[in-house]
């Protein structure tokens, strides 16, 4: 009985001490597994925020490169992009481009359907002006859009756009079937403060909108430009320009983290680019 | 008895151990395949800009071999009427044609396409741009020699 008795005090003390050794590797175990899971979890949301930051970034920068590279200039028509600021600029942005097929006294045919016409929307009068390059070697002259557009035929029967302008007809000499033209608005890009964030908007100048979101958000003085010649020098006037260099920053946003992470300082990541304006002289 | 008991707490740590086990597993498991689709996500995104700029290069290169000029039999007059002047396959693989397009006047519109596909065919990124030039008389050697017009050049949607 006594054997018994103290075999089973034994096997209890032997229990508890394994218990207490058992629990405590355990403890060890879960904090280390604790430990990598917080440091995983927080890798793996600062890798997604920094990668919705970069795309951010490459929109913004995508978007931009869209906006500049086409810009050109010619001696008649003069330069498409307006004012050239560190913080912004404006140009003339294109909204349609087409083929004339017939010119009257304030009115442009423009051939209608594809691959003749194509447009990210319609023509507005009072908003939109008409870029049409003459048949000579006096490059593009630029008409305001005096009306509406109307259905209209060309000469040959297939479907046109008739296109109401103000023009006086020397300007319209030099214009005639095949004709490229081009339908233009003028637009400020710059970068405007929507606190918290800081954003790069859009507004046409000829409405008078208000600024809308083209890209960001951006940090605080998150978007600057500069401009250089065709030979790599500082361009000062607009009609110098033949590059722009832009650079982005902007912050990973936390507001909406979980608690895994809270608390943690924003990360800023930038980008820098290049636009080579094609059409520049 | 004893040993039945014995038996039976043995078991009861087996099972907390495991429990603890498939949970940190299946957490760890979670992230893994979390940041496996983020890499994925990233890596897709990356190589569909890089197919894009390849497809881009190829319509410029294209672009850049119709400036050299075209047999003045080549030239279309009917506005609208087109030829193919020229295709180009650039290591990657990607391809790339120009069409010459009449507009009815003196001045024409080269239109080049470039396509970066996979080595199975699929398409992974393409580029459309356009050029207006205005045609001299041939040369001696009847050749069109296009001088590119000014504000000519636009990437097409």
């Amino acid at each position: 009985m006594s054997v018994n008795l103290h075999g089973s005090s034994s096997r209890r003390g032997s229990s508890l001490f394994e218990l207490l050794i058992a629990l405590a590797v355990t403890g060890m175990l879960a904090g280390l597994t604790g430990h990598i899971l917080l440091t995983a979890a927080f890798r793996l949301r600062d890798r997604s925020e920094r990668m919705a930051v970069e795309h951010g970034l490459r929109v913004a920068a995508s978007a931009l490169r869209a906006a500049l590279e086409s810009l050109g200039q010619d001696s008649t028509s003069g330069s498409d992009l307006l004012s050239n600021g560190t913080a912004g600029l404006t140009a003339r942005a294109t909204r349609a481009a087409g083929v004339v097929c017939a010119v009257s006294p304030g009115l442009l045919l423009a051939r209608a359907g594809l691959p003749w016409w194509s447009a990210l929307r319609d023509p507005v009068a009072g908003r939109d002006s008409i870029l049409a390059g003459g048949l000579d070697s006096t490059g593009w002259r630029v008409f305001p859009l005096a009306a509406a557009p109307r259905p209209g035929g060309c000469p040959d029967g297939a479907t046109a756009i008739e296109l109401p302008i103000t023009a006086d007809s020397a300007s319209l000499a030099s214009l005639g079937p095949g004709s490229p033209l081009r339908v233009i608005e003028d637009v400020e890009i710059r970068l405007y403060s929507s606190p918290p964030d800081q954003w790069l908007g859009m507004r046409l100048l000829a409405t008078g909108q208000f600024i809308q979101p083209f890209a960001g958000p951006l940090s605080a003085n998150g978007f600057s430009l500069s401009y250089e010649t065709r030979s790599g020098l500082a361009a000062l006037l607009p009609a110098e320009v033949a590059a722009v260099s832009f650079r982005f920053e902007a912050l990973s946003e936390r507001a909406g983290g979980v608690g895994l992470i809270r608390g943690a300082a924003p990360r800023a990541d930038s980008l820098k680019g290049f636009v080579a304006l094609v059409n520049a002289r | 008895m004893t040993d039945g008991r014995a038996v039976g707490r043995s078991d009861g740590r087996r099972g907390i151990a495991l429990l603890i086990a498939v949970v940190a597993l299946s957490a760890l498991g979670v992230i893994s395949l979390t940041g496996l689709a983020l890499a994925r996500a990233e890596s897709r995104a990356g190589l569909a800009a890089v197919a894009r700029i390849q497809a881009r290069a190829a319509a410029e290169a294209v672009l850049a071999e119709a400036l050299l000029g075209w047999p003045v039999a080549s030239t279309p007059s009917t506005p609208g009427a087109e030829v193919l002047l020229a295709q180009l396959s650039v290591p990657g693989p990607a391809q790339a044609e120009v069409r010459l397009r009449a507009l009815g006047g003196p001045i024409y519109a080269l239109e080049a396409s470039g396509q970066r596909v996979s080595l199975a065919g699929e398409l992974l990124g393409a580029a459309r741009l356009e050029l207006l030039v205005r045609l001299d008389p041939p040369d001696s050697g009847g050749t069109i020699r296009p001088r590119p017009y000014p504000r000519g050049w636009r990437a097409l949607p």
